[in-house]
C-alpha cells in the first residue's frame, strides 16, 4: 500500500467512525484502533497511539462546537482528573510491557462493555438526600436545573469513584480511548452524581486523561505521524459533522447499529488475541 | 450561597475567554497536521508503506525540542508531530485557565488540585525520554 492510499482509506475510515461514533454518544475512539488493527494491520502500538490524539481531537472539537459543557461540574472533573491522569500513565507504561495479544484481549472486553452499557437505559441517582461528608468537605456538590427547578446533589462514595477512575484512565492510556463507559460508570453508579451532570463532566474529563497518555506515547516514539495524521484529522472532522447532525436529529437507531457494530468488533479482537493472529 | 454566585459568575467570564482561546488553538493544531499530511503526500505519496512492524519512532519525532526544530525547516513528519503537540496542549492550557479561576475565587483547595493535575501531565512529556 502506498503512503497516499493508506491516508486516503484511513481518513476516509476515519471520518466514519467519527461520524457515527458523535452520534451514538460513545466517541469515535473506541473503534479506532480495531479498524487499524484487524483492518489495516497496523501495529497495535501504532494504533493506540493514533487514536489516543484522534480522542483529544474529537473531545476539543465538541468542546469548541458546543461552545459550553452544559451541566458539568469543574470540580468534580477536576479532582477526579488526579485520578484518571495518574491512571493513564500508569496504563501507557504498562503497554510497553503488555503483549500484544492481552491489549486486543481487554480491548475486546472493554468493547462488550462499552456496547451494553450504551444499550442500557440511564436511571436518575435520588436526589436531595442527606449530603455527603467528605463530598461536601471537597466541594463536590452543585445543582442543575431539571423540569424548571434547581435539583442539589452531592457526590457519594468518593473513594470508591477516585479509585474506578484510576482504572479508567488506565485504560485509556492501555488501549488509546476515551473510556467514557467506565468514567460514567463511577460517576453514575458508585458516586451516584445524576447522569445530565456526570455525562456532561466525562467529556470535559476525556481530553485530559488522552492528554496524559498521549504524553508518554509521544516521547516513547510510540505517534507514528503518518499514521496519526489521516486517522485524527478524519474523527475530527467526522465528529463536527455529527454533532452539527445531532442537533437536528438524535437518532436511537444509529446508537443501536453502533453498539452492535462495537461488540462485534469486541468479539473479533477477543478472538484475534487468543488465536495469535495479532503478534 | 453568595460566595457560590461570586464563584459561577467568574467561571463565565473565564470561561468565555477559554473556549475561545482553546477553540482557536485546535483549529491551529487541526490546520498544522493537515499541513503536514498534505506535505507528506506530496513529496512520499507513492512511497511504499506498511505499519505492521512497531520499530519506535527516532528522537527527531520524539522530544519535543527536535520535532520543533523540524517543523520549522518544514520537514513533513515533525510538522506533523508538532501539530499534535499542539493538539495535546489543549486540555493542559484547559486545566491551567480552570486553575487561574480558581485563583480568583481564591479557592485555594482547587487551586492544589489544578497544580497536581498540571505536575501529571508535566511529568508525562518530561520524564520519559528513553
Amino acid at each position: 500500500m502506498t503512503q497516499l492510499e493508506f491516508a486516503g482509506l484511513a481518513w476516509a475510515g476515519s471520518l466514519f467512525a467519527g461520524f457515527l461514533g458523535s452520534l451514538a454518544g460513545l466517541g469515535g475512539g473506541v473503534v479506532i484502533v480495531p479498524m487499524l488493527v484487524l483492518g489495516f494491520h497496523v501495529d497495535v502500538h501504532y494504533a493506540v497511539g493514533a487514536s489516543l490524539i484522534s480522542v483529544i481531537g474529537t473531545s476539543a472539537g465538541a468542546q469548541a462546537a458546543h461552545g459550553r459543557e452544559g451541566f458539568s461540574n469543574t470540580r468534580i472533573g477536576l479532582f477526579l482528573e488526579i485520578a484518571t491522569t495518574m491512571g493513564a500513565i500508569c496504563g501507557a507504561l504498562l503497554s510497553t510491557s503488555t503483549p500484544t495479544k492481552w491489549i486486543a484481549i481487554i480491548f475486546g472486553v472493554v468493547l462488550l462493555y462499552s456496547a451494553s452499557s450504551s444499550m442500557r437505559p440511564k436511571k436518575q441517582a435520588a436526589a436531595n438526600r442527606s449530603p455527603d461528608a467528605l463530598a461536601t468537605k471537597l466541594r463536590l456538590v452543585g445543582n442543575y436545573p431539571d423540569g424548571g427547578k434547581l435539583v442539589r446533589y452531592s457526590a457519594r462514595r468518593v473513594p470508591l469513584g477516585f479509585g474506578l477512575m484510576f482504572g479508567a484512565g488506565t485504560l485509556s492510556g492501555l488501549l488509546g480511548i476515551g473510556s467514557g463507559a467506565v468514567k460514567v460508570l463511577a460517576m453514575d453508579e458508585a458516586m451516584q452524581i445524576p447522569f445530565k451532570v456526570s455525562t456532561a463532566t466525562s467529556n470535559f474529563m476525556i481530553g485530559v486523561t488522552a492528554a496524559a497518555s498521549a504524553g508518554v506515547y509521544l516521547s516513547r516514539g510510540y505517534i507514528n505521524p503518518a499514521v496519526a495524521m489521516p486517522v485524527t484529522i478524519g474523527v475530527l472532522v467526522g465528529s463536527l459533522l455529527g454533532a452539527r447532525f445531532l442537533v437536528k436529529a438524535r437518532v436511537k437507531s444509529v446508537r443501536i447499529i453502533f453498539a452492535i457494530v462495537i461488540a462485534l468488533l469486541g468479539a473479533e479482537m477477543i478472538f484475534n488475541g487468543l488465536t495469535g493472529k495479532l503478534s | 450561597m453568595n460566595s457560590m454566585e461570586a464563584g459561577q459568575l467568574s467561571d463565565t467570564a473565564i470561561h468565555r475567554r477559554m473556549t475561545a482561546a482553546l477553540r482557536l488553538l485546535t483549529a491551529v493544531a487541526g490546520m498544522v497536521i493537515l499541513a503536514g499530511g498534505i506535505l507528506l503526500l506530496v513529496r512520499h505519496g507513492n512511497a511504499v508503506t506498511g505499519f505492521h512492524t512497531f520499530t519506535g519512532e527516532p528522537t527527531s519525532l520524539r522530544l519535543v525540542s527536535q520535532i520543533v526544530v523540524g517543523a520549522l525547516q518544514g520537514h513533513a513528519l515533525p510538522l506533523v508531530q508538532f501539530g499534535i503537540l499542539l493538539l495535546i496542549a489543549t486540555p493542559v492550557i484547559r486545566v491551567l485557565f480552570v486553575g487561574i479561576g480558581y485563583v480568583v475565587e481564591r479557592d485555594w483547595l482547587y487551586v492544589a488540585v489544578a497544580v497536581i493535575v498540571l505536575a501529571v501531565l508535566g511529568s508525562s512529556l518530561i520524564g520519559h525520554k528513553l
